[in-house]
């Protein structure tokens, strides 16, 4: 019997770590997610007006993001503490997996236009928008995640009229149409900061009650 | 929970208003919508606390955050009447709503939540929903019938103040603490034209067509064009004031270039300079020889035009704006 643990434990082990933090349920939102993304690209006849895509490109990274940062939660941390291997190669492979996960569902979802509100401006805001995501779980615990991702994002989604110049292309990247530079590199270096902090810190300690 | 939502709604009002206070010129504040807001925002609340107890999932809060923008902002996208029953609709330009209407969408959005609550929290004669039900519904009814009716523009609009320029620069009472610095940004334009026959006799901005013998002004459209009481582009106003003057309804394709000449020469500033230069490189650029020589003639039209003595120029200037904007006839004098 206690030979036979080893040939199958690490499978068994990642079945009850994908169950304890509920990620069957958030891999079914992000496949509703960017379903709901297809079905309005497709309802509001963007083929034909890419920007009429600007709505669901800021709004379905949010929602993803949250589902992917609430999904970092760790109910007894204490384990990943004490425990004989590393809980930095696991943390960094789920979030990396479900943020690959969105970026390909989503980037699927909007369909031709790459450089206009398309694929690029949808991996660009997702990338972004799990890096707050990730950082505000190490820093106010995973219920809460999504939050400020939330806030910042729907506020510059709201100012985004009246933004313009070169500051605003770094503050606003989420409302950028796409290739520019100066928009991929705060979204990427939110992205990073997030995963590093969450893969050295995890989530933060939050009451049980949730 | 809906107390901190209500004092940050009124945290927002007040500085919203304190904010755009200096750069007021007339009207006054409007108190209801506010507080037809602040109702609305209340049902939504207690709407997403009656929702929380019921699906207890972690991300139940943004989904239905997403689901509710979704929800509002969809009818805006509709052109029947319907979507005036939702808060996020408005008119498309800048008018005053009814005064009932703040009353019937507090009395909609405040009687589907507290139909919800009561539903969700009575443990018998779940049945009395049906009044703050009936109320919701009694409210929805003339907000539907009615429908864009409900705005109606400012009176202040239908009026308008002039400057002494020739032609006369004009904007309605809403704007007038706007007339010097747009009278200032045409005044270029204003001072060519003085002693030129045939020329409108003002600039107008009120809700309706331009007379024939007026012209449009460029639209003040606040927060765009007009940022913190001030024209955001005064060069760029000029140039489409005086492109509003050339303007054919149709397409007179021996007038173009009299008509971009005797713009550019009213403007004469770097934005029209700086326009024609860009598109001089972009035809080279291109290697379209045929455009680089159109706009090497319109350049050379230009130079005529300013090239003329003044009261010849005049003169020209009058023959010209007896068949401005027609399309009739051969497109008046050429250069």
């Amino acid at each position: 019997m206690s030979r036979r643990i080893p040939a199958y434990a690490p499978a068994y082990g990642y079945a009850l770590y994908a169950r304890s933090r509920a990620l069957p349920l958030t891999v079914a939102t992000l496949l509703g997610t960017a379903l709901l993304a297809a079905v309005c690209a497709h309802h509001l006849n963007a083929y034909l007006d890419p920007y009429q895509r600007v709505p669901f490109v800021a709004l379905a990274p949010m929602l993803a993001a949250s589902a992917i940062g609430t999904s970092l939660h760790q109910h007894s941390p204490e384990l990943d503490r004490t425990a004989v291997r590393p809980a930095w190669p696991r943390r960094l492979a789920h979030l990396l997996a479900l943020t690959a996960l969105a970026a390909v569902t989503l980037a699927l979802a909007v369909p031709g236009h790459v450089e206009t509100f398309g694929a690029l401006a949808m991996v660009r805001n997702l990338l972004g928008a799990v890096g707050i995501a990730a950082a505000s779980a190490a820093a106010i615990g995973a219920r809460l995640s999504w939050l400020p991702t939330v806030t910042y994002l729907s506020a510059v989604y709201l100012a985004s009229g009246a933004a313009s110049g070169r500051a605003a292309t770094v503050w606003a990247w989420a409302m950028q149409p796409g290739p520019e530079p100066a928009a991929w590199a705060p979204a990427a270096g939110v992205f990073v900061t997030g995963a590093v902090l969450h893969a050295v810190h995890g989530a933060r300690a939050e009451n049980q009650r949730a | 929970m809906v107390l901190g939502v209500l004092a940050g709604h009124t945290a927002a009002v007040a500085g919203a208003l304190l904010a755009s206070w200096p750069y007021v010129s007339a009207g006054r504040p409007l108190l209801l919508p506010p507080l037809a807001d602040a109702v609305f925002l209340t049902a939504m609340t207690t709407a997403g606390m009656v929702v929380g107890r019921l699906v207890r999932w972690r991300l139940a809060a943004p989904a239905l955050a997403v689901c509710a923008y979704v929800v509002l902002g969809f009818p805006t996208y509709q052109s029947a009447a319907v979507r005036f029953l939702s808060p996020a609709a408005a008119p498309a330009l800048p008018a005053l709503p009814v005064w009932w209407q703040p009353f019937a969408m507090a009395a909609w959005t405040g009687g589907l939540a507290a139909a919800a609550v009561v539903v969700h929290t009575a443990r018998r004669r779940r049945y009395a929903a049906l009044l703050p039900l009936a109320v919701a519904v009694a409210a929805a009814v003339p907000v539907v019938r009615t429908g864009a009716g409900m705005w109606h523009p400012d009176p202040l609009q239908k009026a308008q103040v002039c400057d002494d320029s020739s032609p006369r620069v004009c904007v309605n009472t809403l704007d007038r603490g706007l007339l010097p610095e747009v009278s200032r940004a045409l005044s270029g334009v204003t001072g060519r034209l003085a002693g030129v026959a045939n020329v409108p006799v003002r600039f107008e901005d009120l809700h309706r067509a331009p007379h024939h013998d007026e012209a449009q002004l460029p639209q003040l459209y606040l927060g765009q064009s007009v940022v913190r009481g001030e024209l955001a582009d005064p060069q760029r106003f000029a140039w489409e004031a005086a492109a509003g003057l050339v303007s054919r309804e149709c397409d007179v394709t021996r007038a173009d270039r009299t008509d971009a000449a005797v713009r550019d020469w009213l403007v004469s500033n770097s934005l029209s300079r700086r326009r024609r230069e860009a598109e001089a490189a972009r035809a080279r650029q291109w290697g379209d020889q045929a455009a680089v020589a159109r706009a090497e003639a319109d350049a050379r039209a230009l130079t005529r035009l300013a090239a003329m003595p003044d009261a010849r120029r005049r003169a020209w200037l009058g023959r010209y704006f007896a068949t401005a904007g027609s399309c009739d006839g051969n497109g008046g004098p050429a250069l």
